[in-house]
């Protein structure tokens, strides 16, 4: 790849991490206008934006970022309030530099240049008058920065770290930020430069002593390192005694004064400035310097700042697809090490075990360290909703701010990207058809302000997250009509609210009275579910009419790995994910609730529906006279499933079925057990789904509901 | 919108000129490291013609001062001219001056190394 494409596409990568961080710190700073450190990561991720922008030639970027730096500016001087001006332009400024960033993509919209000159000019008139008060700081101390005028002169140190270039910053530009602040004499040290062979020509090894005289203070000259404190060593010292200061003329540059009179060689300059030693010696004696006397200058001790290690947070960026790769091959590992373990088992030879021992025992660790490589905290995407909300809430005139609990969970990044549309439906329906007006609200007694909270927590294997709102909840009545206008139930059925609400994830189904821009028709709830399912998931909703909806998804914590319980069926062997088995026992004639009927069984003094493997899968030959029952609970939903055996619990990795066999019901995937065989992996809520309705109808106690695909019969009872 | 660097070496009345060409920029010093590595194996003296460098920026200085540095450790001379306009900002920009880009030569106890200091700087 091109190089100049490689840093073009890093800093895409970069500056669309900026841009959501400006998202989110501008909604912090609406809900805290006071919270100085929000407003100071504000101006600090626009000034980068400013900077790399201009580095890497994207001009509009640059200047479209330094109107809104500059108001950003004042803000943190305090002599400009946030309002909800301020903060709307920032989020449109977010959007268009968005739409710059990806121009020359693929479909990517054109720049609109016109909104782009209206926020330019919107913000520049967001610029206090002259005649404005100075807002007092509530809690910091006033700034200790000389605001007098008198000039002061730093001595500067600047030691970067290799990684400076590569984060984007050119040297050259910071230097000039600080000429900009005054008169400024600039020195580089050459002596850690490797020779080329075993250099790194992209790292930099060359650092700096800068001598500035200034009016500005202190705090513009930290502002110029603002991002790259973190990769570099700064020492900022006030040497103004060191010098003699002429007021009637501008301090001139050491270097030049030192090198016209010829009294020192431009090296030994560099030699002496890194040995700290006096220049203001030097340049009272300018008239006269030996080299004699400059060597006594170098005799000092010297000692170059230590770079201090700024690592904090060291992390590594990594493409996806090497991830994945390193996943599967670990996938491959478990199910090779499942095999070895179980040969070893086996064999007589008792050499064998230990080391096979310590093998298992470092697979699972390793396992266990790449899944969670692949864990990410569902935050970021909790936060992304906050401009959602905002914006939306906003459209239909609703007040609505959003809650969230349990951010730093932990979830799959898959889980995480396949859950990000769906969330965005589900809580657009919240705005749109489950939180009142705020007239409407009021009437009711309630705040005119609503509440989405979104929550995740961890629950045994799974992870659940909820989306809750305090509005109107749903209208089962209006549910329940529609569903019989659309012949979705018969016209008598009559049924219970559970049930009714599981009317909504059919597909085609709406009950909005207005269809709005929002949510569509709101036929996005099958497609929920269906996701979810496929992530292996679970969803239910809970709702009361006036108070609110929950709606639960319950996810596992990896899509890639299952604990399962391995039974056999026939000749064939099928994988039970373990988190929703409750208990495995046997089929004794005393288990049947009545002789006839074999099909439902008492566990625990309740009644449980049996479904047989052998029946679903149509697998060939005779029954065993003892069979095993695995009950398992998915949804609240307990059933039962008749197997020949119970082999024991196998730990797995999923393998794919693949586009032939991967539509296949009630099957979501296959693994490979120890000795070789495949054994498919059971999709249980597809098993539930399809298994014989009549039965797990009886049992919820209702009569039957006519089922979306056409089969089973909607006779009540059986 | 960034010229690649070119190395080339030509043979002038017995001796070997080293000519860079092209920005000297964070984007392409690795792919010059690679082509001055080989060209700084095989000669002795060389001068670096210069005249033709493009833009360049920190990490293009760096690069020509850790070809001086690989050439000083070999006992090698390495003698650049013909700066352009663009390096001598960005070497003023950054605090290092033209002689630094050359050999380090000896500095003469009485503090002039005999070249002729009044005209640089």
């Amino acid at each position: 790849m091109d190089p100049a494409d490689l840093y073009q596409q890093t800093f895409r990568v970069e500056a669309d991490e900026l841009l959501a961080e400006i998202e989110a710190v501008i909604l912090l700073v609406e809900e805290n206008p006071e919270d100085g450190d929000a407003i100071n990561r504000l101006f600090r991720a626009v000034h980068t934006l400013k900077g790399s922008g201009g580095m890497f030639g994207l001009a509009d970027i640059a200047n479209f970022s330094h109107v809104l730096e500059s108001v950003l500016d004042k803000v943190r001087s305090r002599q400009l309030m946030v309002g909800r001006e301020l903060i709307d332009l920032t989020l449109a400024y977010r959007d268009q530099v968005a739409v710059m960033l990806h121009v020359g993509d693929a479909d990517a919209p054109a720049v609109d240049i016109e909104r782009v000159e209206d926020i330019k000019q919107r913000l520049a008139a967001l610029s206090p008058p002259p005649d404005t008060k100075v807002v007092a700081p509530p809690q910091k101390p006033a700034p200790a920065a000389s605001q007098t005028g008198d000039p002061v002169t730093y001595r500067i140190r600047f030691a970067p770290q290799p990684p400076l270039f590569l984060s984007g910053t050119e040297p050259a530009l910071l230097l000039d930020e600080l000429r900009d602040l005054g008169e400024c004499a600039v020195v580089a040290h050459l002596n850690d430069v490797p020779a080329l062979e075993d250099a790194d020509p992209e790292g930099c090894y060359l650092s700096w002593d800068i001598l500035l005289t200034t009016t500005a203070g202190l705090a513009p000259i930290k502002d110029v390192f603002a991002f790259v404190e973190d990769i570099s060593a700064i020492e900022i010292d006030d040497v103004s005694s060191d010098y003699v200061i002429d007021p009637d003329a501008p301090l001139p540059r050491l270097g030049e004064i030192l090198v016209q009179r010829g009294d020192v060689a431009v090296s030994d300059l560099h030699d002496a400035l890194r040995s700290q030693s006096r220049l203001g010696e030097l340049l009272v004696d300018s008239g006269q310097l030996p080299r004699t006397k400059l060597t006594s200058a170098l005799a000092e001790q010297r000692s170059i700042a230590a770079h201090q290690s700024a690592a904090k947070g060291d992390s590594v960026r990594v493409p996806s697809e090497k991830l994945d790769a390193l996943i599967n091959l670990v996938g491959e590992l478990v199910i090779n090490q499942a095999r070895l373990s179980q040969l070893a088992r086996n064999t007589v030879n008792m050499a064998l075990q230990a080391p096979v021992e310590e093998a298992e025992r470092l697979t699972d660790e390793l396992r266990d360290i790449v899944l969670s490589i692949r864990l990410m905290p569902i935050g970021a995407t909790f936060s992304r909703f906050k401009r959602l909300v905002r914006d939306l809430s906003g459209d239909l005139h609703k007040q609505i701010e959003l809650a969230t609990e349990g951010a730093e969970t932990e979830l799959d990044k898959t889980v995480i990207d396949r859950l990000s549309d769906p969330l965005v439906h589900l809580i657009r329906n919240c705005i749109d058809h489950g939180i009142e007006s705020p007239d409407e609200r009021s009437r009711s007694g309630k705040p005119a302000m609503g509440t989405i909270t979104l929550t995740a927590a961890h629950q045994g294997a799974n992870v659940v997250i909820s989306v809750i709102d305090d509005g109107a909840g749903l209208n089962t009545n209006a549910i329940l009509a529609k569903a019989k206008e659309r012949g979705l139930v018969t016209a008598d059925a009559a049924l219970s609210d559970k049930e009714i609400f599981d009317l909504i994830f059919q597909p085609g189904f709406s009950t909005a009275e207005k269809v709005t821009d929002v949510s569509g028709r709101g036929v996005g709830m099958d497609v929920v579910r269906r996701e979810v399912d496929s992530l292996r998931g679970s969803i239910e909703l809970h709702s009361e009419a006036g108070r609110g909806t929950r709606i639960d998804l319950s996810l596992p914590l990896t899509l890639a790995i299952i604990e399962g319980l391995l039974v056999q069926v026939a000749a064939d062997s099928y994988v039970v994910p373990l988190s929703s088995v409750e208990e495995c026992l046997e089929l004794t004639p005393d288990r049947f609730a009545t002789t006839s009927r074999r099909n439902v069984i008492q566990v625990q003094g309740s009644p449980v529906p049996l479904v047989r493997l052998r029946d679903i899968f149509s697998l060939p030959g005779p029954r065993p006279l003892l069979e095993q029952a695995v009950v398992i609970n998915v949804g609240q939903i307990r059933v039962g499933l008749a197997v020949d055996q119970v082999i024991g619990n196998h730990q797995t990795v999923i393998k794919s079925l693949g586009n032939l066999y991967g539509r296949a019901d009630c099957i979501s995937g296959a693994t490979i057990t120890g000795d070789g065989n495949v054994a498919l992996i059971l999709d249980l809520v597809g098993i539930i789904r399809d298994a014989s309705n009549d039965e797990i109808s009886r049992l919820a106690g209702s009569s039957a509901v006519a089922p979306a695909h056409g089969k089973g019969r909607a006779t009540p009872g059986a | 919108m960034t010229t690649p660097v070119k190395v080339t070496t030509t043979q002038t009345d017995g001796a070997t000129i080293l000519g860079i060409s092209g920005d000297l920029r964070i984007a392409t010093v690795a792919d010059a490291k690679l082509q001055l590595v080989t060209a700084l194996a095989a000669y002795d003296e060389i001068q670096v013609d210069l005249s033709e460098v493009g833009q360049c920026d920190t990490a293009g200085i760096q690069l020509l001062l850790m070809a001086r540095a690989s050439a000083c450790a070999k006992g090698k001379r390495w003698m650049p001219k013909g700066h352009t306009d663009s390096l001598r900002v960005t070497l003023d920009r950054i605090g290092i001056s033209v002689e630094n880009l050359g050999s380090q030569t000896e500095v003469p106890e009485n503090g002039h190394d005999g070249r002729d200091r009044g005209s640089r700087g």
